[in-house]
């Protein structure tokens, strides 16, 4: 401790807050309490903005097919043939324009290499993908593409937090989070926000870290609750064995009138909430085993979804309970796949990943419209960044592949609001810039509380002093050009 | 400052004072006043942090291990845990033995998997100033589920019922256990109401134990504690779901 430390705040105010516990308690307490009402605000120290939502929303929840780690626009979506004549020229200065590269490919020359897969045209609306996503394509008459996606960030941590909480340094809540807190829930027998994590064939070389769904200074009980692809999906949820549910019921109300006596002397709020959440945690032993066991399925959903779909923790399976979840009124679902990072051997790479996802994607999608679901739940398909047209490797090789890329990539979001058949934003000859409507990061978030019926500036969360906001401080839009 | 910045010193004087030593009561007098507690009228009122609660159930139950040093241990983790994160490449394996109920200070870390029953640990990625106090339903499930919590009960049954032999219950020694466990989170007597709760609860779980031997000794044969002799399982399960509710009230995780 010196004074240079003295100087930036009191350290003794903290110790002594920390040790007094001053009022948190009882205000986290009050908070925690109207969270269980079904109402976020009315917390005037959280400086959550009131009457949220704003308006009416166009979708009432979120799916999030969160593909991690760069899928390829180039080979997927953004299709550009013109590359083929250009193939393994050197990428012209004047469209890079000065573009940082990752340590990987930085000070190697930079050699154009064309698509290696075969793109056609799907549907009534003639969108344009790749045939290694066959059923996607033949779904897109419901998609909305967003072909002119922009970060700003090249490496996967920075680049997933960015696109999840706005900003890549972590500390801030997810997109989630943010809707939890204001939003709340339909079930009072489930979170808010659930996620949902691909249990891979082979072990996943890259990490999915528990702040992407983190509440950063959002309270935590509106972090993202994983449920794991285990026997458990949620952590202690089993009753011990020998204790049977009736005991466990009267235990509870033991306790329950034990803690009441409590608050009585005490005028504890927080006891109330703690009942509450111990309430809540007999419920969820109830309601998470019915969730997730899909016997009740007919066949037929397994056969929509895949062969996959019957791998315990597989994408294809976390499709099917995103749809039960989304059914069950469950505000936030998000999924994570990883692996999409094709560095080499992208031939062979993309095209497992793209068996692992596409027909469980295209599924998903006709499993909520034909349950008349589709109008109200917004479908995001999308990854942290796109890649670089120019090859990583060798550039005429099948073990060639591509380095991150921050400034173009690919996403799709479906229902909820968007327009259908739709295709947005363009890139330049190379896929490297979006230079036709840009669609930022804070744009992309801006729209998505815009159709949940959240205005994006005016809803905050004041913390060290600050009112935060999922779209940071500078300017986003909403991209009013692909609502519906 | 006048100390030379002993934080030791600054603490002490904290904790032995009057002011911090207060009763955390409040009247509702008092809490529409000075709703924040800013003139310090009382004692603070504060959940525990989740690895405090783990070592209070520890000594309240008589299992924790003092010794202080040396290399860390593995705790409790429900299976699968490890195996998520780290893919096979790393086995974890509780420890065995008396290192099982050191504090928890003691307990393996990594940052990319906390242990499982710290519910609002850091994240060890930004600093951070002060723990977080959070009150989910993820907490309530740990710390009725948790093996730790769990042999941390059964103990604090058998701690209270020694001297009785086989069976309290039949020696009318009812009273006598759930007052000693009390006695033993709470560092108080329970009120005549607090007490008739409990003996309802355990009269229920008592009745359905005595029918359902090998259910109570399913329930007591929990993490590494000894097998328990025949005739006594029925008893001591009744005693241990009660116990583990006494370490499950608010006022059992909180600061007065």
């Amino acid at each position: 401790m010196n004074d240079r430390t003295m100087g930036v705040s009191d350290p003794l105010d903290v110790t002594r807050r920390y040790f007094l516990g001053r009022g948190a308690a009882v205000g986290v307490g009050a908070m925690a309490l109207s969270s269980l009402l079904g109402k976020h605000s009315g917390y005037p120290e959280a400086g959550a903005s009131d009457n949220v939502p704003h308006f009416a929303p166009k979708a009432k929840r979120v799916i999030f097919l969160t593909q991690s780690g760069g899928p390829s626009q180039l080979e997927l979506y953004d299709h550009k043939p013109g590359l083929v004549d250009l193939a393994g020229q050197k990428l012209p200065d004047s469209v890079r324009n000065g573009q940082r590269l990752s340590d990987m490919t930085k000070g190697k020359p930079q050699l154009v290499m064309p698509a290696h897969s075969v793109f056609r045209q799907w549907g009534k609306a003639g969108a344009t993908v790749s045939e290694w996503l066959p059923h996607i394509g033949g779904i897109s008459d419901e998609l909305c593409f967003i072909k002119s996606m922009v970060t700003d960030q090249i490496n996967h941590a920075p680049a997933m937090t960015k696109f999840l909480t706005g900003h890549h340094l972590t500390g801030r809540p997810s997109m989630g989070c943010w809707f939890s807190y204001g939003l709340g829930s339909e079930n009072q027998d489930l979170p808010d926000y659930l996620v949902l994590l691909s249990k891979m064939k082979r072990g996943s070389d890259q990490p999915l870290y528990d702040h992407y769904w983190g509440s950063g200074f959002l309270p935590s009980e509106y972090q993202g609750v994983k449920l794991r692809s285990a026997k458990d999906p949620v952590l202690y949820l089993n009753d011990p064995q020998g204790l049977p549910r009736n005991l466990r019921r009267g235990m509870l109300d033991g306790l329950k009138d034990l803690n009441a006596m409590r608050q009585q002397k005490t005028g504890d709020p927080e006891i109330e909430a703690r009942i509450q959440q111990y309430e809540m945690a007999y419920r969820m032993q109830a309601s998470v085993p019915e969730l997730t066991d899909v016997s009740d399925e007919p066949e037929s959903t397994f056969e929509l979804y895949g062969p996959d779909s019957r791998r315990a923790g597989s994408y294809a399976a976390n499709c099917i309970l995103a749809r039960r979840l989304a059914e069950r009124g469950v505000r936030f679902i998000q999924l994570f796949h990883p692996d999409w990072d094709h560095h080499s051997r992208l031939r062979s790479w993309c095209t497992a990943r793209c068996r692992d996802t596409d027909q469980a994607s295209a599924a998903l999608i006709k499993d909520l419209k034909q349950r008349g679901m589709l109008d109200d739940t917004l479908v995001i398909w999308g990854g942290e960044f796109g890649r670089s047209p120019a090859g990583q490797g060798k550039w005429d090789s099948p073990e060639g592949g591509r380095d991150h890329h921050p400034r173009c990539f690919t996403i799709w979001m479906a229902g909820g609001g968007v327009k259908s058949g739709f295709s947005f934003g363009a890139t330049d000859d190379y896929s490297y810039n979006a230079v036709v409507d840009p669609v930022h990061v804070r744009d992309l978030h801006a729209t998505v509380l815009h159709l949940m019926g959240i205005e994006h500036e005016k809803f905050t969360f004041r913390s060290q002093g600050l009112d935060f906001r999922l779209t940071g401080v500078e300017p986003a839009r909403v991209v009013h050009e692909i609502l519906a | 400052m006048d100390n030379h910045w002993d934080l030791k010193h600054l603490v002490k004087r904290i904790l032995t004072s009057r002011t911090y030593q207060q009763d955390s009561a409040v009247s509702a007098e008092l809490l529409g006043r000075d709703p924040d507690n800013r003139l310090l009228a009382r004692g603070a009122r504060f959940r525990l942090p989740s690895w405090m609660i783990r070592d209070a159930s520890l000594a309240a139950s008589g299992l924790l291990n003092r010794t202080v040093g040396g290399p860390p241990i593995f705790a409790y983790q429900p299976p699968g845990v490890w195996q998520d994160q780290f893919m096979g490449r790393f086995t974890y394996q509780s420890t065995l033995g008396p290192g099982q109920y050191r504090r928890t200070i003691y307990t393996f870390w990594r940052r990319s998997s906390a242990p499982t029953f710290l519910f609002d640990s850091a994240m060890r990625r930004t600093c951070e100033v002060v723990p977080r106090r959070t009150n989910t339903p993820l907490h309530a499930l740990t710390l009725l589920n948790d093996v730790a919590a769990l042999e941390a009960a059964r103990k604090l049954a058998e701690r209270a019922g020694e001297g009785f032999g086989k069976s309290p219950h039949e020696k009318g020694g009812t009273d006598v256990v759930l007052k000693t466990m009390f006695q033993l989170v709470l560092n108080r007597p329970p009120a005549q109401r607090e007490l008739s709760v409990m003996k309802r609860e355990q009269r229920k779980a008592l009745a359905y134990y005595r029918e359902n031997h090998e259910a109570a000794r399913t329930f007591v044969s929990v993490g590494q504690l000894p097998t328990v002799p025949v005739g006594i399982e029925a008893d001591l399960a009744a005693n241990m779901l009660i116990a583990s509710l006494i370490l499950n009230l608010d006022e059992s995780i909180t600061h007065e």
